[in-house]
């Protein structure tokens, strides 16, 4: 009869498949329901039908015994949840306030740095570069670089872009001095910009002999214009050309100047000599072509770019200088902000270590003390996958809440981030500055998050399980108390905790150098502003020195004006102009016996005689300014602090002399005649620069600034009514404040201190959490222990002390590792902190101690509890 | 005993135990249900729903000797109790009752179609 029944292959797979109370009979069913079609339809049939069922039948089952299992799973982890609310709740909180908090700082660096333009591929838009081993990187090119590289470099497109600035004059109001993008008109297509009225530049617009044209930027336009579409088609005259209109950028786009957005763009070539000035490139590669490959392409253009004829010396392959191509937003934000970014990436990586080490932590401690439980449902029979499916069901329970509440944090604080950088930034931001919740970072934040909780739990149950459950029970609770890896996890918290609040303390340090330097001068009360010359009708020196004389005399007999200055540089600024070059070579008699050039390069800065009255600085020695106020032609100078010190550190320097060269031309020798503090001449950058005074009536610049102290906030329009009525044609630009110049300088020192010092002290708590954590769960497994050590009499102060001992070792070399961490992340960064040292052993050890000093607190409050044990209760307990 | 309503599965596995003199194996009644309702069952959901009503009181079961058919494996057979019985009935007058008047719109209609 064996021929009648189903193969024994197929008889022993059904014996394996199918499982279950009624397995038997299932079996005998089958084989029933074999024979059956077997004798109606045949063997093979029989057979390939008896295979289907026992298939169906063992796939049923498997579904039921899922589902069943599943529910019952669930519900225990509810149960777990409902009966110790507190370790799941701090579990989704910390991983919730680590993962917003990542989310954010990474978000806020993407938003800055890492987005890119907006386009539809911004991974397509480059920068070129030259790069000379010797020279380093110059990113400047001429319209005849453009040429070449739109010839040889296959490219989809490219252009030149440049900033500058100009004297607007049309009907609507006073001259104006407007910020001027000059670019190829491919530029608009290459950012994929819209006109919001008439239209963008063309290519016909920039060639040279083009009627001249300009597109106004959205701003300016409503601005100025009142948002009148009627302005285009009108001719504006720029530095005395005529110029039409013939559209207005869309709102909301600044191509390249986040800051102060630019105002008229103007096409290369058509507006300066194209051959005088250098732009920069951005180019659009080919599709599927990266920066390398494009780099690769204009590699053997380097000499022809840099204007040698071929066969001349360096043009060869061998050549120093190539070209390359880098992406284009990272090109355009230069070092500093590159420093920025990699702190900024830096701090969320070592908040999210933070975080999911004490997420880590916490579940490590709860699967711990759960082994005994874990050894009676094994014993009675519980299978291994399902005890461990239970643990990872309970631990994604917080994962879920935990990246839920993280993404809600993230996203309202890159909210609050984007409002604050759009107030400070006057409105609107960089074109490619957005702040907002990024996707894929959250989802690798959350894949790391299930995997600090999930895994940490089955990994723990892994090993809980391989334990003889017999042993457990035994056993019981009682631990060696050495929990080596909570321990190390304690060290790596108090590790990342270190290096942020090193960065926080620097950040605090900062702010309060800020807050409490003296300046070395008055700003309060100082309005300022600066008035540019036109070349043409200012040619000579005595034209310019007699319009700075009548300007000053003018100002001063304002109602409400105490004194006035005129300065090519007033404290903290750099306006440079370009006749007047804010560094020149100094000799001073009798100390440099150099060539001309070799001799040092100084700060000068040509002022008028009550330009230290002015801004109430006292002048250190000397000060006979007698012959300045005269503006007498006699050559006199005055000398600032650090230029006093270097030259002359043991003796006075009223009545030495120096001269001033420019351009391999002696000046007259001058005689100095004070002493002047340090006034900043290098703006805010934290060093005391050498640097001199001269009377500006010696130096006649072509521009100034001027500062008047006294007659409040009206003062602006009668500036402007006075540069008016001695010369109609000029602008006055930039008035404000000398109070708000020095906001505007010192700003990027405090914008993001709050930012740091928030991350700090979030650092700080997790850290706390974590050691309160390790340090309870260590002392709960001695509290047996501790109640036998008190019953015999054992002082319970050595208790504490012992308790504590665990968190001690691991915060030690924690924060060590994490201020050596923290130094290493702050290299660079110190141009974003004023006058801070990151190496002072000031901040090192204050921050070290706050560090410890958390650490030991988080570890006092359990052993304190363990200290005050009773023997009978904890006895009993046990 | 508070029985609870009847299923469907369990309303036709109890009229096909009926059908077969109140006294079936579990591949009887599967064949039964398979030839006269069209109804596709594993042996497996037979058996699980068959215990669920045995455990209700619905039907008894015992074991019957093996067979060759059945590999050398024994039987179980289920009996349909008097409660099982009244149980049902109770259930399919409450189909009938609701059905009543509608055999013609059924049979000319979604029945043909």
């Amino acid at each position: 009869m064996s021929c009648s029944r189903p193969p024994a292959w197929l008889r022993r797979l059904a014996e394996t498949l199918v499982r279950g109370p009624h397995r038997e009979w299932i079996l005998g069913d089958l084989e029933e329901m074999h024979a059956a079609r077997l004798r109606n339809a045949g063997r093979l049939q029989a057979h390939a039908s008896y295979a289907g069922w026992v298939t169906r039948t063992a796939l049923a089952r498997a579904r039921s015994a899922a589902a069943s299992g599943a529910r019952g799973d669930l519900r225990t982890a509810f149960r777990q949840l409902r009966f110790h609310p507190r370790v799941y709740l701090l579990g989704a909180g910390i991983l919730a306030v680590g993962l917003g908090v990542t989310t954010f700082v990474w978000g806020v660096q993407y938003g800055a740095f890492g987005r890119g333009l907006p386009v539809s591929e911004p991974d397509r838009m480059l920068a070129l570069e030259t790069v000379d081993r010797d020279a380093g990187i110059d990113p400047f090119f001429s319209p005849r670089d453009l040429e070449l590289v739109s010839d040889r470099g296959q490219l989809d497109g490219a252009g030149l872009w440049g900033n500058a600035s100009a004297t607007l004059h049309d009907e609507e109001g006073p001259p104006e001095r407007a910020r001027v993008l000059e670019l190829s008109p491919s530029v608009f297509g290459l950012l994929e910009a819209r006109p919001a009225v008439g239209r963008l530049l063309a290519p016909e617009d920039g060639d040279a002999e083009a009627a001249p044209v300009v597109v106004l930027g959205h701003r300016f336009w409503v601005r100025r214009y009142g948002g009148d579409p009627e302005v285009v088609g009108r001719t504006l005259r720029i530095d005395g050309r005529p110029v039409q209109v013939v559209g207005v950028l869309s709102e909301g786009r600044s191509l390249f100047d986040g800051q102060r957005y630019e105002q008229l763009y103007l096409p290369v070539g058509a507006w300066t000599d194209p051959v005088a000035r250098r732009y920069r490139m951005i180019i659009r590669s080919p599709t599927g072509v990266g920066a390398t490959a494009v780099s690769d392409r204009l590699a053997a253009l380097g000499p022809a770019l840099s204007g040698l004829p071929p066969g001349a010396e360096g043009s060869g392959p061998e050549s120093a200088l190539r070209v390359r191509a880098v992406p284009f937003a990272g090109s355009f934000r230069g070092d500093l902000t590159s420093v920025y970014s990699r702190v900024l990436t830096f701090l969320g990586i070592l908040l999210f270590v933070l975080s999911v080490a004490n997420v880590t932590n916490l579940f490590l401690v709860r699967a711990m003390t759960r082994s005994r439980e874990m050894a009676v449902r094994k014993a009675s029979g519980a299978g291994g996958l399902r005890i461990l499916r239970q643990l990872a069901l309970e631990a994604a329970f917080p994962a879920a809440l935990g990246i839920l509440g993280g993404g809600l944090l993230a996203s309202a604080g890159l909210r609050w981030y984007q409002r604050a950088q759009e107030l400070s930034a006057g409105g609107q931001l960089v074109t490619w500055e957005e702040y907002r919740l990024t996707l894929p970072h959250l989802g690798i934040l959350a894949a790391a998050a299930v995997a600090s909780t999930v895994v940490v739990s089955v990994v723990v149950g892994m090993v809980e399980l391989r334990r003889s459950h017999a042993a457990v029970l035994r056993s019981g609770r009682r631990g060696t108390g050495r929990f080596r890896l909570g321990r190390a996890l304690v060290g790596l918290e108090v590790a990342a905790a270190g290096a942020l609040a090193l960065l926080a303390g620097l950040m605090v340090r900062s702010a309060w150098n800020l807050r409490a330097n003296d300046w070395g001068f008055a700003m309060d009360g100082v309005t300022t502003g600066h008035v540019v010359l036109d070349s043409a009708r200012y040619a000579t020196r005595e034209a310019r020195a007699g319009f700075w004389g009548a300007l000053a005399r003018d100002l001063e007999n304002l109602a409400g004006a105490e004194s006035v200055a005129l300065a090519t540089q007033l404290p903290m600024t750099r306006y440079g102009g370009p006749t007047w070059e804010e560094s020149r070579r100094i000799e001073v008699e009798g100390r440099t016996s150099l060539n001309a050039g070799e001799l040092p390069v100084h700060y000068v800065d040509a002022v008028s005689a009550r330009f230290f009255v002015t801004f109430r600085t006292d002048l250190a020695s000397g000060a006979d300014l007698l012959p300045w106020r005269e503006g007498a032609a006699r050559p006199v100078v005055v000398v600032n602090r650090p230029f006093a010190d270097r030259y002359f550190p043991d003796e006075d320097p009223v009545g030495r002399r120096i001269r001033i060269w420019l351009e391999g031309e002696a000046g007259p020798w001058r005689t100095v005649v004070g002493v002047a503090p340090d006034l900043w001449m290098d703006a805010d950058e934290d060093q005391r620069p050498e640097g001199v005074y001269v009377p500006i009536d010696q130096a006649a610049p072509l521009e100034a600034s001027f500062a008047i102290r006294g007659g409040g906030g009206g003062m602006a329009d009668q500036v402007r009514r006075v540069v008016a009525a001695l010369d109609p044609e000029l602008p006055v630009v930039d008035v404000r404040g000398m109070d708000d110049i020095v906001q505007g300088l010192t700003s990027r020192y405090g914008r993001d201190a709050p930012l740091f010092i928030s991350l700090g002290v979030a650092a700080l708590l997790l850290a706390l959490v974590g050691t309160y954590v390790v340090v309870s769960y260590l002392a709960s497994l001695r509290m047996a222990e501790y109640g036998i050590r008190v019953a015999l009499g054992a002082h319970r102060g050595g208790l504490v002390v012992r308790s504590m001992r665990a968190a001690v070792s691991p915060a030690l070399w924690g924060g060590v590792v994490g201020l050596a961490v923290g130094l290493w992340i702050v290299r660079g960064f110190a141009r974003f902190m004023f006058q801070v040292d990151p190496w002072s052993p000031g901040v090192a050890a204050s921050v070290l101690l706050l560090v410890l000093g958390t650490t030991a607190w988080a570890a006092l409050v359990p052993a304190l509890r363990a200290g005050r044990a009773d023997p009978r209760e904890l006895l009993r307990v046990e | 005993m508070a029985t609870g309503r009847l299923g469907e599965l369990e309303q036709l596995l109890l009229m096909a135990l009926l059908r077969l003199d109140g006294e079936a194996s579990g591949v009887r009644l599967r064949q039964e249900l398979q030839d006269r309702a069209d109804r596709s069952v594993l042996p497996g959901a037979v058996y699980t729903v068959m215990e669920r009503m045995a455990g209700r009181g619905l039907v008894t079961s015992f074991t019957a000797d093996a067979t060759p058919q059945r590999g050398g494996r024994r039987r179980k057979v289920y009996r349909l109790s008097s409660q099982g019985e009244r149980e049902l009935a109770r259930s399919y007058r409450q189909v009938h009752r609701l059905a009543e008047g509608l055999t013609e719109r059924l049979v000319d209609g979604a029945l043909d179609r």
